[in-house]
This record gives structure tokens, sequence and C-alpha cells, in this order.
């Protein structure tokens, strides 16, 4: 008997062990997920900085261009116009990541902002005093590296998100997902076709 | 380039060989404590047996001894490294980025390196620039990622272009991201501590081998016994560092790749990574860090920075070149490669290694840490650095009158910050902003040298229509600035013109030339301005090697000279020239000079006795400038033309003298 009385305490130790395991197990993967989307938050944060970044910058750029391109008005309206749309639809947005049609409406204004600025950097090209000039290549440095730095932290926020999600689609976090509404992240996708085609920016 | 495969393999590798290494090590401990048994029971004990409690506790002690040395040479090279990568960085001679800076290239370096920090996110390092360092290279140095630095080397920053810095960047942050750092650091402790059973191992081999000697045949028996286990402990201990070398050397090799791959990863830029590394497999300065410290850094560079030949050599860090570029550009064909296109890139680095000026301290910088509080406006600030003479420093040049006023420049006191930021202050502001400008300075120098000759307008030839439309405005302004601004003036135009290109060059001192020639006198000032804007254009440069000559065997053209000057610095006043140039006669020629009557200054006569005395040896030239000097000191005040001489014979014997070096209290 007293073997048998033996046999069930392990038996309940050890079904208690198991259910300790599997709640300690899905804390953990509660932990994982909330790590996780934090992360990805955080490089969202990073990317608005980022195009903070550039907003800020663009004033100066077309105020310094202007001396340069009396005769290229309309693209340096175009920029102010592409910049201001963008700031509004960050504004709207109010960086709330579950605010998807806000967001998708951001992603859509800094495509436009890239288009323009990238046709301002084309003139660059075109007029030789734009890039002698002391000034102006400090600014495009600036610009270039803000470039750089949104395309990078959009790739960081992009590589991060993709983690997120499929941590939340694997068996068994899907459950836990489910349960705590770990909603599906969204992508940072580029939606115009000059965006696409990679601004450049010379400085030979 | 699949980077994410290529990651995964190079990782898996070096946990494969981590763990040779860790068996390595077990291996040593073991052989060591078979060596031991051996040789205690074979030779020391001759068959006689101690018990198996007191054994078993002697080599508990002896394994527990030698984990104990290894760890302590460990912990002694963690200790060594302790002080951050910024030890290193200044031991190599390092120049700490402000992140602040406004200068192009340097704030081109900081921009990256956060570029590169988004990228990956971590937070961006301390930047170092390693001046005067022609290879292409950078390193991460220090063991954790807060308290890490990146430097970059100059040869670095002159010829990669944004792409290329970008991913040499990206693959130092990869050693960071990857922690290489504490992993070598790990594995060079080991080794050290390995190292130490080699030395005990040859220290017992000396001790036994002295005391033969010292008490002779008594002691010899036992003595050799001892003396052979020292002898196998040596072995082991030698055996023991060189496999594990060699296990470095391949886990190095694969970290290499892993921040190749994780570089690209960050910058997803294979071509740009590809094209450095052919750049840097075409730089025959490629070679190695000139400042040494090998050992410290090597492994954290992007390429090898050992300076022997390549081999079997266990030190080497980084995998072959070509196997790296193949790696990221699977189609690369060395043999073609090797065959048409190296040249070409070679040809392109040694134009760029000729033409273009090497990166300068920050003195900017500098200035600015020292006025902090104190609202200057920047402009000030970056023409000053012009009058400090940053820009007329050849930092190749080894002459202790240079390095005096490199020493001066070096040590920027508030007072000649002071000094030529009063100087600028009082040119007008717009004149000061042109100046910055490559066209616009153009127009200044031309509006100077026209108001010199009274000219209205002048027929430039083939100059742009930008640089000719702004002369008339120029020469307008010139009008009312005072003769002592002019050289600053100059000054800060020369600082915008070195970006001239060579056929703008060209045409921009034939124009000047056309203009004095315009009339037909041609006046001092003009001369001495010439002088100064061409011998500072002049890329050129030749070396007057071999054929130099001693003042004695130059006395005409010294006299010639120094009359000249002390007429220029007497103007209408014959008595006090000739007192003056008395004075520097005895006092420095030993009255071997002739006060010459000149009745009228003459451009062929000076440029003959110039490319005279610019043979003369670098300690005759800085005794005739200090001649000159003491000639101007003479009369307590200074008057421009005797500044303007001063500075264009300067320029003309290839020994520079900055402004500020000029001022007057210098002079006094």
């Amino acid at each position: 008997m007293a073997t048998f009385g033996n046999l069930l305490l392990i038996l309940i130790g050890a079904l208690l062990f198991g259910a300790l395991f599997l709640v300690f197990y899905f804390i953990s993967i509660y932990n994982g997920l909330v790590r996780r989307r934090n992360e990805y938050k955080n490089s969202f944060e990073q990317i608005d900085i980022q195009l903070k970044r550039r907003h800020d910058l663009i004033p100066n750029l077309v105020e310094t261009a202007k001396g340069f391109l009396s005769h290229e008005k309309d693209t340096l309206e175009a920029v102010i116009a592409a910049r201001s749309g963008a700031v509004t639809a960050n504004q709207n947005m109010a960086g709330n990541l579950n605010n998807k049609e806000g967001m998708a409406e951001v992603m859509k204004a800094e495509a436009g902002l890239s288009g323009a600025l990238g046709r301002l950097m084309m003139l660059n090209e075109r007029y030789p005093e734009l890039k002698s000039d002391k000034t102006m290549n400090s600014l495009m440095e600036e610009i270039q590296s803000t470039e750089n730095r949104i395309a990078f932290s959009r790739q960081h926020y992009n590589d991060v998100v993709t983690n997120y999600n499929s941590e939340r689609e694997v068996f068994p976090n899907v459950f836990i997902a489910q349960m705590f509404n770990f909603t599906e992240a969204m992508l940072w996708e580029i939606t115009n076709k000059e965006e696409r085609e990679n601004v450049k920016v010379s400085f030979e | 380039m699949n980077f994410f495969e290529h990651q995964r393999v190079a990782k898996k590798e070096t946990f494969v060989l981590t763990l040779h290494f860790i068996f390595a090590v077990i291996a040593i401990i073991a052989i060591s404590n078979i060596v031991l048994f051996i040789g205690i029971e074979f030779i020391y004990l001759e068959g006689e047996s101690l018990p198996w409690e007191q054994k078993k506790i002697f080599y508990t002690l002896f394994t527990c001894a030698q984990l104990l040395v290894i760890l302590l040479g460990m912990c002694f090279k963690i200790l060594q490294l302790q002080g951050g990568g910024k030890v290193i960085a200044n031991m190599l001679g390092g120049f700490p980025l402000e992140k602040t800076t406004k200068e192009l290239n340097q704030r081109k370096i900081v921009n990256i390196v956060d570029e590169i920090s988004v990228a990956s996110g971590i937070p961006s390092p301390p930047i170092y620039l390693l001046e005067g360092e022609p290879s292409i290279n950078a390193f991460v140095a220090g063991f954790h990622t807060n308290d890490a630095v990146i430097a970059v080397t100059e040869g670095a920053i002159r010829h990669l272009d944004r792409d290329e810095l970008q991913t040499v960047i990206a693959h130092e942050y990869s050693h960071l991201f990857n922690g290489d750092m504490k992993l070598n650091t790990y594995l060079v402790g080991v080794l050290h501590g390995i190292q130490m059973i080699s030395i005990l191992g040859s220290e017992i081999m000396e001790m036994t081998s002295e005391r033969d000697n010292d008490y002779g045949l008594g002691r010899r028996r036992g003595g050799g016994k001892l003396w052979v286990v020292g002898m196998l402990l040596h072995v082991v201990g030698y055996l023991g560092v060189l496999f594990g070398r060699l296990i470095k050397k391949e886990i190095n090799i694969q970290r290499e790749y892993l921040a190749d791959a994780t570089a690209v990863q960050f910058t997803r830029n294979s071509m740009a990574l590809a094209s450095t590394f052919k750049k840097i497999l075409a730089n025959d300065r490629h070679q190695y860090l000139k400042c040494g410290m090998h050992d410290v850094v090597g492994h954290m560079c992007v390429t090898e920075v050992n300076i022997n030949k390549r081999g079997s050599n266990p030190n080497y860090t980084h995998p072959e070149l070509v196997e790296r570029i193949m790696r990221v550009e699977p189609n690369f064909n060395e043999e073609d490669f090797l065959k048409n296109e190296i040249e070409k890139v070679r040809e392109s680095i040694e134009l760029k290694n000729k033409e273009e000026e090497p990166v300068h301290p920050n003195i900017l910088d500098k200035v600015r840490k020292e006025l902090e509080g104190e609202d200057i406006d920047k402009s000030l600030i970056l023409g000053s650095k012009a009058l400090m003479g940053a820009i007329l420093l050849d930092p190749n040049a080894n002459v202790d009158f240079h390095k005096k006023i490199k020493q001066s420049i070096g040590n920027i006191s508030v007072e000649s910050l002071g000094y030529s930021i009063r100087l600028l202050d009082s040119i007008p502001v717009e004149l000061r902003e042109y100046a910055q400008n490559l066209d616009l300075s153009r127009s200044i120098i031309y509006g100077l040298f026209l108001n010199l000759s009274g000219l209205e307008t002048f027929q430039l030839k083939e100059e742009t229509e930008k640089v000719r439309g702004f002369i008339p405005k120029a020469q307008e302004k010139l009008k009312t600035l005072e003769r002592s601004k002019h050289l600053p003036l100059i000054d800060l135009c020369l600082s915008s013109l070195r970006e001239l290109s060579k056929k703008q060059n060209s045409i921009f001192i034939r124009n000047l030339k056309l203009i004095i020639k315009s009339d037909s006198k041609i006046n001092l000032q003009e001369y001495l301005y010439y002088s100064i804007i061409k011998s500072f254009l002049d890329k050129k440069k030749k070396i007057f090697g071999g054929s130099t000559i001693k003042i004695g065997k130059a006395l005409n053209e010294i006299e010639y000279l120094v009359s000249t000057l002390a007429y220029a610095g007497f103007p209408e006043d014959r008595e006090g020239a000739s007192l003056a140039f008395r004075r520097v006669n005895s006092d420095i020629f030993d009255n071997r000079l002739n006060f010459m009557e000149l009745e009228d200054f003459k451009v062929s006569v000076l440029n003959k006795n110039f490319s005279k005395l610019k043979r003369l040896k670098i300690e005759e030239k800085e005794l005739l400038i200090g001649a000159c000097i003491s000639l101007i000191k003479f009369d307590r005040r200074t008057i421009p033309i005797e500044l303007e001489s001063l500075r264009a014979i300067g320029a003309i014997l290839e020994v520079p003298i900055p402004l500020t070096f000029l001022k007057e209290e210098n002079l006094k």
C-alpha cells in the first residue's frame, strides 16, 4: 500500500510540475510577444524620428535652392506641398499604430515627398552652381543621410515586424496571441513607383 | 548574396570551432596531467608509490592550478582592454570627431555611422579619425558595446565613396553586433593562459639546468628528471598555443565572413562591399596600419593589417580578399579582374593620392570647444581656420620651423583665435561669405588685382559668366577695404580655391598674370599677392633634391631680397632702411652683406633671385626668414606691406607662414 501511496504522490507531483511548467511556458511566450511588440513599436518611432528630421530639413533646402533655381519654381513648390501633406498625415495618425488607415495615409504622403525630393535632386545634376555651393552641398549631404536613415529604419522596422508576426502566428503562440489580442502588425510598403527608383545624390 | 544563409553558416562554423577550442584546452590539461603522472610515477618516484588519496588531491590541485593560470591570463587580457576603445584609439593616434562637426568629409562619416546605427539598432559609438594613415581600413575597439569606439583611416575617407564607406562602417558595426570583441578577448586570454604552462615548463628547465651547474654532479640525476618534466610541460604548452592559434585564426576568419554578411544585411548593398574590397586589393598601401598595434586591433579591422608575408602564419585574422569578394559577388572572376580591371582601380587611387588634400585636423572643432559659451558667428570661426594656416600646412613636411608653427596651431590659444576673429570681423560680411564660394572667391581675387592695376574692366579669358558677372560688385566692395584686410581675405579665398580643378586652376593663374601685365608697371603689392596665390595653388611642387646650397653661395641674392624688404618697410626713409639693414646684417649675417642702392624694384631680378634662394637648405631658409622677421621687428611697428612680403617670401620658399603667426605680438 505504501508503494501505491508513493506512486500517487509521484504522479501528483509530476502533474503539478507539468502544470507549473506549462504556466511558465505560457508566461514566457506571452512575455516574448510583448517584447517583440514593444520592439516593433519602438522601431516605428525610429522611422517617425527620421521622417521628422526630413520635414525639418526641407524648408532649409528649399530656401537655399531658391537662389539658384528661380525658374524651377514648380519643383520647389511641389516639394513644399508634399512636405506639408506629409506633416498633416503624420499629425492625423498621431503615432497610433492601430490606426491602419492613418498609417496608409502617412506612407502615401511620405512616398509622395520622396518623389518630389527625388526630382529636386535630379535638378542638382543639371545646375553646376548648385554643386559648387557649400551650403547646398552640406544640405545635400544631410538630405542624403536622412533618406538613407529613413530607408534603414524602415528596413529595421520591417525586419522586426516580420519577426513579431511570425512569432505571433506559430504554434502554440497563436493561441496566446488570440487570447490577449496581439494583432497583426503592418509592414511598411513602398507604394509609389518613383520611390521604388531609389533617390540618388551624386557628390562626384 | 543570400546574407542570412551566409550568416547562419558562419555562426555554425564559429560554434564548431569554439567547441574545438574548448576541447583543445581540455586536452592540454589532460595531457599535462599525464605528463606529470609519467614524470612522477616513473622518473621521480622510480616505482615507489604514494597512497591514491594523496595523488588524487595532488592532481586535482594541479588541474585547478592550471585552470587558475588560464583564468588569470584571461583576466589579465580583459583588464588590459578594460580602458575601453578610447584608450586604444588614442594610442593609435586617432583624433576624435565631434558629432556636430560642419566639415563636409567629417560630417559624412558622422552621418554614415548614425545611419548604420539606425539600421542595426545599436547606439552609435564615438568616432575617431586616423590621420595620415594611407591604408583603407577601419576598426572598432573596446570590450562592451557601450565603451566601444569606431575608427576610420584617412585613406578610407579619401578613396571610398559614400556607399563604400557605408559598407565599411557596417562591417565594423557587425563586429559590435556579433560580440566579436568579447569572443576574441576570451580566445586571446585562454591562449595567454596556455602560454603560461609552456613558460612554466621552460622555467623548470632553466632552474634545473642551473642547479646542474651550481651543484655539480651530486644533484644531476634528480635535476635531470625534473628537467624532463619541465621540457614535457614546455612542449605541451607550446603545442597547445600553436593549435590554439590555428583554431583561433579559423574562428576569426569565420567572424569576418559573418561580419561581411551582416554588413550586407544592414546596407543591402553587396556591390558596394565588393567594390570596397577591390579598392583595398588595388591599393598598394593597404597592407598595414602605419602606427602598429596589430595584435590589439588587427582582428577588428576591415582587412588584414599584418605586414609579414601571408602564408600559414597563424597570426592572420582575415580571409583572403579574393575569397571575400567571391562570397559577396558570386560571378566575380579573379583572373579577369587581376588582368584587366585592377590597373584601372589602382590608377584612380594613385590619382586621388596625388591631387587630393589630406583631411586636416579639425582645428575648427577644437576652437569651438575653446570658445564654449561665447556667441560667435559661425562663418568667423570657419574663416579663422584658414587664417590659422590649416590650409597652408603640408602634413608631410618634416621641418623644424614647420613644427614650431604646427605647435602654435595645435595649441590654439584664445588670443590667437581672438586675433583672427578680429581680423575677419573687420571684413564686410558679404565679402566673407563670397570668399567661401568657389566661383565668387575667384571674382574677389580678380577684383582685387583689377583695383591694384587701376582697371575698371578686363577681358578675362575662358572664365565663366558667373565669375565675370560678380567682379564689378567685388571691385566696388574692395575699394573701401583697408589694405591690412587684404591678406586675411586672400587666405579666406584660398581655402575655397583649393577645390579648383586643374584646368580652372591654370586659367585662373593665367588670367591673373594677364591683369598684372596689362599696365606697364608691376608694383610690389601685385607681385606679392600673385606669389602667395600662385605658390599655394601650384599643385606640381618640385622637390629640390641633391642640389641644395648654403647661404654663402647666395649672398648677392639675399642682399637684394633684404634690401628690397628694408626699402618696403621704410618707405621714403633711406636712413631708417639702411639702419635696419645694418642691424640684421651684423646680427645674423656677420656683416657679409652690403646694403644695395635700389632705384626700383624689378620682378625679373626678384624672380631670378628667388629661384636660387629656393634651393637653400631648409635650415638656411629658416634663418633667412628669421632675418626678415627681425628686420620687420626693427622699428616696432608693422605696416601691411611688410606682412605681405613676409608671407610671400615664406610661400615662395615653400616654408608657408600662417597669418596668425605674423600677428603683431610675435613681431615686437
